[in-house]
């Protein structure tokens, strides 16, 4: 009991996880959501002062604007990035597992007080920890020493600060996760998702369909939640008090994009949401990344392929990087076979949103490598014109074509025999799907497809056990499998992660346990591999290179393994 | 009224239930801080020859240090310390770590992985280069431990100093879905690793292989243990170093596997 961060045996494994699931317990525990108590022997300090402190605290920058370091395990010096508070002990000051080390929670509430199990009636329980006084913590960060005395565990830093430096860190961390996160009462908790005005209205009914029916499946309150969070006995309110009604909310954005922040911030200040789960709209999904961001409002896993790809933000976190991946998955192979510096070409309509952002980042890649690609770009709605097929076609002969397009505006183009034009063309399953439609069998060879989820045999048997749900519950729709799988999956994500925080109402430590808790997935999604670590947003991270197999009747084969492109990052 | 009286019943035996589990609470969690785990450690104890366990800090009985940090808690930052070393003091109070060795002899399945050059290899190729070689697994954003473990690499590298090309370091990468050779090569840039030092990733399969034959496994990344492998050429036992080892202690651990 002697580490703040601390190394702690095999032996010591289960004492370990069993702690920080009490100190998770004991925050927000008490009857009733209380409002912060300022703990701690210091008066407020000044916004300035914890400014300074939060800089300490997440960026590892000192007031004196150079960086923090600090000593590891005895004989190593670590700076900058490596000794940042906030890595560890994460943003929320909550702390994290790994393996069998703890970085034990740093909030002020925490640390000020003398550590127990939490009861929410005397007796009291025995007292594992002292409460540090600043004093103490101060000799803490910069010696390793604990409350009692004892050193703390070799992986928690030792920090020359000054006292000065020390209390402004000291300052921040007592204003740290002090109070819970917008969009929780004592009964409830609310959750919107957002749908946009513009999705067709099959899919916003397979979307909403199970959106809604998980929501009343969540309440039904087999074991009778409420009651008990009212009546727990002394030693189960930690856990039993934390129980919440699930409340939804279907934000509906309507008009132009430009118009979504505002509709937003009018929708969150009618009713703050602790998070928003999933979600579907046509175009990108920039607008609302832009307003989570802003909100620090988690939001989990759209069913989009325009995310933000940005991995600097905290609250947003996708299913993959989308068309970006589609892109940086075709450069991939591209170097792999050594055509990647050309001649290639790359076929796209005008404003269509998927196309453009895989085109654009396509453009990076083989700019990055040297290699030179030329932009065909077609109006109009849907249907580039047969002349401009063949026009297009000739441009790419010898050498390879990307074509970001859908099967109508392909059209007839690849359905006559013949192998003028490309010698490889490449498609995207996501626009034109995994059927050849028109292509003809003669071209099989030279076509291949970005396929960034799992094949259509295997995602059958993956999808299985919700498509099971769906179908039990009469909401199954075969046409918009996916996103019913996408948002099955982000309210099951969301469901544990609420379950994994209990008590603890705070946005950023609902994403910090998602991070962690993604790789134990127990449910199935159309991703082969879904996995996240700290400050990781997108779950799936692969693609298969697919090819038209003429022997099985077009059907779509992978003819590479799931492999992970680098992105542009 | 039945259904009052069986009401009042209820409670009561819910009261009494709540006593009995909170006392078996207290007195069990008193216990467990006494019982071995059974987990932990390496499981192939078909393989495993233990010889000379370090004494493990982790374990709760032994002293934390030989005197008493209260008594000099202050000397450090009043500059009245005469200690030629200024983090001499954090350097005592912290060892108190140490780590577990044990000689195996692991089975390596030739598994074909990807360097951090994006170039094809494999992990026999990389393993068996005519040099003593030194294994650990880490991943890039990996929050606790694998800074440390990389430090302490870097560390190894620092104090061997013109030897430290005497010897192959290889980190494999447990986290290939997120660390693509480009990332690898901006962490390796970030520890200084000198040219002997390689960092690996290489398809999911074929990485959850390797972690297997050197039995680091532990069923997803979150779970990862640390562990420090070496040997000092082909075909002889590893040394298998568990928990962080600290630099010096793994150089001392190398000087003696390779005599030098």
């Amino acid at each position: 009991m002697d580490a703040e961060c601390g190394s702690m045996g095999p032996r010591h494994m289960a004492m370990a996880s069993f702690l920080f699931a009490l100190l998770v317990g004991s925050f927000y525990s008490s009857p009733g959501l209380a409002d912060t108590q300022v703990t701690g022997t210091a008066a407020a300090s000044a916004p300035q002062q914890v400014e300074a402190g939060r800089r300490m605290y997440r960026e590892g920058i000192l007031p004196s604007s150079e960086v923090m370091s600090g000593i590891v395990q005895g004989d190593i010096a670590l700076s900058g990035k490596q000794v940042i508070c906030g890595h560890c002990h994460r943003r929320s000051g909550i702390g994290a597992p790994e393996g069998q080390n703890v970085a034990r929670p740093v909030t002020g509430d925490v640390l000020y007080m003398p550590l127990r199990l939490p009861t929410s009636k005397p007796p009291l329980a025995p007292e594992l920890r002292p409460a540090y006084t600043d004093t103490t913590l101060r000799r803490a960060i910069r010696e390793g020493i604990g409350a009692d005395g004892t050193p703390l565990g070799p992986l928690m830093p030792r920090y020359p600060l000054s006292d000065e430096q020390v209390d402004t860190l000291i300052a921040y961390l007592k204003t740290l996760s002090t109070k819970p996160d917008p969009g929780v009462t004592d009964r409830d908790i609310h959750f919107a998702t957002i749908v946009d005005e513009s999705v067709d209205a099959g899919t916003r009914k397979a979307f909403l369909d199970v959106f809604e029916t998980y929501f009343g499946q969540k309440n039904t309150e087999t074991r009778h939640e409420t009651q008990r969070a009212e009546h727990a006995p002394w030693h189960e309110s930690w856990t039993m008090e934390t129980y919440r009604k699930w409340v939804p909310h279907v934000w509906e954005l309507k008009g132009p994009q430009a118009s979504w922040p505002e509709q937003l911030q009018a929708l969150y200040d009618r009713q703050p949401v602790f998070a928003v789960v999933s979600g579907v709209v046509q175009g990108s999904w920039q607008p609302i990344h832009a307003f989570c961001e802003r909100s620090r409002l988690p939001c989990l896993f759209p069913v989009t392929d325009l995310p933000v790809v940005d991995e600097r933000d905290f609250y947003s976190m996708y299913f993959s990087r989308g068309m970006a991946l589609e892109a940086d998955a075709i450069a991939e192979h591209l170097a792999h076979s050594g055509l990647l510096t050309g001649p290639l070409i790359q076929v796209y309509r005008r404003g269509d949103p998927r196309a453009e952002v895989a085109a654009a980042t396509l453009r990076t890649r083989i700019e990055k490598a040297g290699g030179q690609l030329r932009d065909l770009v077609f109006d109009g709605p849907d249907t580039a014109s047969e002349g401009f097929w063949r026009s297009s076609l000739a441009a790419g002969a010898g050498g390879t074509a990307v074509l970001w397009v859908e099967p109508e505006a392909l059209g007839d183009a690849l359905a006559a025999p013949g192998d003028a034009g490309p010698q490889r063309i490449y498609l995207s399953t996501t626009l034109y799907g995994v059927e050849p439609k028109k292509i003809e069998a003669g071209s099989f060879g030279r076509v291949f497809l970005v396929h960034p989820q799992e094949m259509p045999d295997a995602r059958t048997v993956r999808l299985a056990r919700s498509t099971g749900w769906f179908k039990a519950k009469r909401i199954y729709d075969p046409n918009a499998l996916q996103v019913q799988a996408d948002v099955f999956f982000a309210l099951k994500i969301a469901g544990d992660a609420v379950k994994t925080i209990r008590g603890y109402y705070l946005r950023d430590y609902m994403i910090e346990r998602i991070e962690h808790m993604m790789d134990n997935a127990l449910y199935t999604s159309v991703y082969p591999s879904v996995t996240l670590s700290p400050g990781q947003r997108f779950v799936s991270k692969g693609a298969y290179i697919a090819q038209f197999s003429a022997q099985d009747g077009g059907k779509l084969i992978a003819v590479t393994p799931w492999r992970f492109p680098d992105s542009n990052q | 009224m039945p259904s009052s009286r069986s009401c009042r019943q209820f409670s009561i035996a819910r009261l009494a239930a709540a006593a009995v589990i909170a006392y078996a609470w207290l007195v069990g969690f008193a216990v467990a801080m006494e019982e071995p785990s059974p987990s932990g450690g390496p499981s192939s104890a078909d393989q495993l020859q233990h010889i000379q366990p370090q004494p493990t800090a982790s374990d709760a009985t032994a002293p934390p240090g030989d005197h008493d940090h209260g008594e000099h808690q202050h000397q450090e930052h009043s500059g009245a310390s005469g200690d030629d070393d200024p983090h001499a003091h954090h350097k005592a109070t912290m060892h108190q770590q140490g780590y577990e060795r044990s000689e195996h002899a692991y089975r390596l399945p030739d598994v074909a992985l990807v360097g951090m050059d994006g170039k094809a290899t494999s992990l026999l190729a990389e393993l068996n280069c005519g040099k003593p070689v030194m294994v650990n697994f880490v991943f890039t954003t990996c929050t606790t431990i694998c800074p440390v473990m990389t430090g302490v690499f870097a560390q190894v590298q620092s104090q061997l100093g013109p030897q430290r090309d005497d010897v192959r370091m290889i980190s494999v990468s447990i986290d290939p879905e997120y660390d693509t050779p480009e990332r690898l090569r901006q962490y390796a840039t970030l520890f200084k690793a000198g040219p002997e030092w390689r960092f690996l990733t290489g398809n999911l399969d074929n990485v959850i292989a390797v972690q297997k034959a050197f039995d680091v496994y532990r069923g997803n990344k979150m779970s990862h243990q640390p562990a420090t492998l070496m040997r000092r050429s082909d075909g002889e036992p590893w040394v298998r170093l568990n928990g962080i080892a600290n630099a010096a202690e793994i150089v001392s651990e190398y000087r003696a596997l390779v005599g030098r």
